[in-house]
């Protein structure tokens, strides 16, 4: 299986240049026996079941995005954030940590059948946890990029 | 350290696959049962306006629509969860939404015993919303930036500092736009920026997309300077190196602090070098004030912004900015396919996000609607026009008052020609001289009718060429108008507003034989369960 690349349709309806920067954007980690099949029409976390495919291990909680800001580059926005680092964390339910999904959490986040999904990524191979910082890092161009046409 | 390396997740990939979900209407069900009921922007729930009685609901192409209903003025709580703005009336026949939008507007006396309550359709919100100017952090401050137009706007400047005729040559091998600059060793291509009474520090980003050749040396690709005489000198430069990539389109970039405290007009000088060794080839150039958008924040300076020249977008992009920036809470999405006709994007000034909007569609690349159901409510645009071709085979709108044919729906007919603003041939000028216009030399018996319409500033040749196509006919001073009325409800999920419909009337002098018209308008009666349709002649000359 190869890395599942998502951009739910609700990124493309919800996200441009002015609303990006103040957006209520979140993460969060799908743990290595995920079997969450993302695809472009899924409105909600819930559609992924969190339940029973989001990592679960001591310290682990799903994190902000934070810097955000859209700049114009090279004939397309980039949707730029700072990259995460979800902290040491060990082994325990969860093992690894195999993708990510970013979304705009609704209220105090904690009904995923308002959470709305941006974009998910679903790698070939998991990273197993080692103590070490847990750290999703953005390509080059950002979260998500826009071009002109 | 275990680490998730995120992928480059392009937004543009998946705008083809963006499709609206919504249940096909139910058909077959006469006569049709209509339900109101008052909801939140989310489709919650709120009241069932079960003693409605509704008037007319009037649904024209390129607009919202408007609603109005009684109700008896005794049934007071009821009457009082109908919050003008704050809650929606949904109209629905069969289950099948019809109309959707907040109330607006009451009436009332003491002699009627109901009180009217009047609302607009859910486009009517971006009437309300209003778009500021923050995107101005996208500026590019070069003119013909990405040489569209040759070589306009620039001019040539050794490293010294010495002015002259560009040297560089276009060139077609490009990334974004028609052509490109090669620069060999010694040619350069240059502006001058001139600034106006900023009167505050800003950082100055110049950033070149360029193609290097493998053989070229290292050196000095950009300089940045400012004279001393309108403000405190500056320098800065940046290098083509030899881990320059080669070969593929790259960046090369540089920033310079610049002192506008100290003179009224400050003047720099970007200007990009050619290298020993081999051409390099520049696809556009970027001249960007970083953190413009928080310097436009700061009511303690006056920002006087230099005639911009703006990053063109897509059509899309442009409406689902507008929809998406006028915010959530309207419940409002946009589906928006790439159409390929760049527009800019003009937010040089607050203005609402309806009025941005009827500016895109001014010059007739597209069109849009509205694809509701209870929860969903998305924009959708459609290139060139909305609508669809109704075969004659499927349906043919038949009056009875005609022995054409069986009569299949409409009771009566009216038809309207009034030709106190002809439009033979339309011409709409722009900037620069460009002129769009648009013919049909059958019209008006071939007898030669023209008429002007200004174009808005910053529009291309080809939105100019549309918008004089569109209003060749879109004047219903200038052309036929029919409307067929008394058409049974069962045909309104058949025939919708922006769709081609054949006509046939027979009726003394007027002899219409399966002749295709556009539905431009649509007059629902609930009451009744009846509509007519105002009609305009197929196809688009």
């Amino acid at each position: 299986m190869s890395t599942i690349e998502v951009v739910h349709r609700e990124a493309f309806q919800s996200i441009c240049g002015d609303t990006w920067p103040t957006a209520d954007l979140w993460c969060l980690i799908w743990s290595e026996t995920s079997t969450a099949a993302p695809a472009v029409g899924d409105r909600f976390v819930a559609a992924l079941s969190p339940d029973v495919n989001e990592l679960v291990t001591d310290g682990y909680e799903r994190q902000p995005l934070v810097g955000l800001a859209a700049t114009w580059d090279t004939n397309r926005l980039k949707y730029l954030a700072d990259n995460l680092d979800f902290g040491n964390l060990e082994p325990g339910d969860s093992t690894g940590a195999k993708g990510y999904s970013v979304y705009i959490r609704s209220g105090d986040g904690s009904d995923d059948t308002l959470n709305r999904l941006l974009a998910t990524v679903i790698f070939d191979t998991a990273q197993t946890l080692d103590g070490e910082p847990l750290v999703v890092a953005w390509a080059a161009d950002g979260v998500l990029t826009d071009p002109a046409s | 350290m275990p680490t998730l390396t995120a992928p480059e997740l392009d937004m543009g990939m998946d705008v083809s696959t963006s499709v609206i979900d919504i249940p096909p209407p139910p058909h077959g069900a006469s006569p049709g049962v209509w339900t109101f009921n008052v909801r939140s922007r989310t489709g919650t729930q709120i009241a069932a306006l079960e003693l409605a009685d509704p008037g007319g609901i009037s649904e024209r192409l390129l607009d919202w629509p408007v609603f109005d209903l009684g109700y008896p003025k005794t049934e007071t709580d009821t009457l009082e969860l109908c919050s003008e703005w704050v809650v929606e009336v949904h109209a629905e026949r069969n289950g099948r939404l019809m109309f959707a939008g907040p109330f607006v507007g009451y009436q009332g006396s003491a002699k009627e015993g109901s009180r009217r309550r009047s609302a607009i359709g859910v486009l009517g919100y971006l009437d309300h919303r209003v778009r500021l100017a923050e995107e101005l952090v996208v500026v590019n401050f070069f003119r013909n930036p990405r040489f569209d137009d040759g070589l306009e706007g620039w001019v040539g400047r050794t490293p010294a500092g010495v002015s002259g005729p560009p040297t560089g040559t276009l060139d077609e091998d490009t990334e974004t736009g028609t052509q490109s600059v090669r620069l060999d060793d010694g040619e350069s291509i240059a502006q001058a920026l001139l600034f106006t009474a900023f009167h505050f520090d800003f950082t100055l980003k110049i950033t070149a997309r360029v193609k290097v050749d493998a053989d070229v040396e290292p050196g000095v690709f950009i300089t940045v300077d400012v004279p001393g005489v309108s403000a405190t000198a500056g320098y800065t430069s940046a290098m083509i190196t030899a881990d320059t990539p080669r070969g593929v389109w790259t960046n090369v970039e540089c920033s310079i602090d610049v002192d506008g405290t100290t003179q009224p007009n400050i003047v720099i000088y970007p200007a990009f070098h050619g290298l020993p060794g081999g051409p390099v080839i520049v696809d556009h150039c970027v001249a960007e004030i970083t953190h413009l958008r928080d310097l436009l924040a700061d009511n303690s300076i006056n920002v006087d912004l230099p005639e911009p020249v703006r990053p063109q977008l897509d059509y899309s992009r442009v409406v689902s900015n507008i929809v998406a920036a006028a915010g959530s809470d309207l419940n409002l999405g946009i589906s928006a396919p790439i159409i390929g006709q760049l527009t800019t994007d003009d937010k040089g000034a607050p203005q609402t996000a309806w009025d941005a909007l009827k500016k895109q569609l001014e010059p007739g690349a597209f069109e849009i609607d509205v694809v509701a159901s209870r929860y969903v409510r998305t924009l959708v645009t459609a290139a060139p026009r909305i609508g669809r071709d109704i075969p004659a085979e499927e349906l043919v709108l038949t009056p009875n008052v005609t022995d054409a044919g069986p009569a299949n729906c409409a009771v009566d007919y009216a038809r309207t020609i009034t030709a106190t603003r002809p439009r033979g041939r339309v011409w709409c000028p722009g900037d620069d001289g460009m002129v769009g216009q648009a013919y049909d030399p059958d019209a008006w018996g071939g007898f030669l009718l023209e008429d002007v319409i200004p174009g808005e500033a910053g529009l291309t040749l080809d939105q100019l060429n549309g918008m004089a196509r569109t209003n060749l006919r879109k004047d219903s001073g200038s052309v036929e108008v029919l409307v067929l009325t008394d058409i049974d409800g069962d045909l309104l999920d058949t025939v919708r507003n922006g769709d081609r419909v054949a006509v046939s009337i027979d009726d003394a002098d007027l002899q219409l034989d399966e002749v295709v018209f556009r539905v431009v308008a649509r007059d629902i009666d609930p009451v009744s369960d009846t509509f007519q349709v105002t009609l305009n002649p197929e196809p688009v000359p």
